[in-house]
């Protein structure tokens, strides 16, 4: 029988946490938890919804394969890697008020016109 | 008593999402404006696409906050009298908030491909007059677009590849 794969260390270290800190929290055993991730034993819903809230996500956002896989949007590679630049140059903490201008700006040009 | 929205109510939701601490991500048409390097990027969009982690706390949150600044509630179903929140975070409701000038703001607790904590994990923080705000991955909203396949979503993204064609990098690897 194939067993569902978790994705708790990823999520974890997502939030700062590692396995161990997971495992410490829960009363668990770590090695445990890394079976989980490798689909090598079974997990409970019970089980999970405790991961779940000490890691503050859905039971659903642990289980591997839960989320779109990270492939291209695009075909063309130049698409991608254009995609990838642009994704890349917004960086924290740039001004970004006119976006909202414009987007304020779309906004009353069409509700005028309904 | 009513807070004030001002000139910018997406602005003023978000400062006061920040200092009640409730967990967003802007998605969608909004998120992907973000990404565009002059006005003439920025595609229209009727509305601004709030993700909320789906939990009874983070949602509640969210509603008290809207709610004082005067917002009407709704869902696709009509204008919300009354809020069944451990139903709609149950059944991932969406959720509607509108000004009374006619300004919608739409909170998702679910997008196509993505759950709250992938989207979250890795969103850019950028500020709008000075207010943090949390926007998604550009890849990640166009993937999303694309899982979620609807007529209007794979129109827009043949206009966003449009765009991207245009980018230096592209013109001299297709010449």
């Amino acid at each position: 029988m194939r067993l569902v794969r978790t994705r708790i260390r990823q999520v974890a270290r997502s939030r700062g946490l590692t396995a161990a800190d997971v495992a410490r929290r829960l009363g668990l055993y770590r090695s445990n938890l890394s079976a989980m991730d490798a689909g090598r034993r079974s997990v409970s819903l019970r089980l999970l919804g405790r991961v779940a809230r000490l890691l503050g996500c859905s039971p659903a956002d642990l289980l591997e394969g839960s989320w779109a896989p990270q492939r291209p949007v695009f075909r063309h590679p130049a698409l991608t890697h254009a995609l990838e630049t642009r994704d890349q140059r917004l960086i924290d903490g740039r001004e970004c008020g006119w976006v909202h201008t414009a987007l304020l700006a779309w906004q009353r040009h069409y509700g005028d016109r309904s | 008593m009513s807070r004030r929205l001002g000139r910018d109510p997406y602005r003023a939701v978000i400062q006061q999402f920040n200092r009640k601490g409730v967990r967003y991500v802007v998605v969608g048409m909004a998120g992907i404006n973000y990404y565009a390097r002059n006005p003439a990027e920025t595609f229209a969009t009727l509305d601004y696409d709030l993700f909320l982690e789906p939990s009874l706390r983070n949602v509640e949150r969210a509603i008290l906050v809207l709610q004082a600044f005067g917002f009407t509630l709704g869902t696709s179903a009509g204008v919300l009298h009354s809020v069944d929140l451990r139903r709609m975070v149950r059944h991932r409701t969406t959720l509607t908030a509108t000004t009374p000038d006619g300004l919608m703001i739409e909170l998702l607790l679910e997008v196509s491909g993505y759950p709250f904590s992938e989207l979250s994990r890795d969103a850019a923080t950028v500020t709008i007059w000075g207010v943090p705000v949390k926007v998604g991955r550009l890849s990640k909203l166009l993937r999303s677009k694309q899982l979620a396949g609807r007529p209007k979503d794979r129109q827009f993204l043949r206009r966003y590849q449009a765009l991207l064609r245009e980018e230096p990098s592209v013109t001299r690897g297709t010449r």
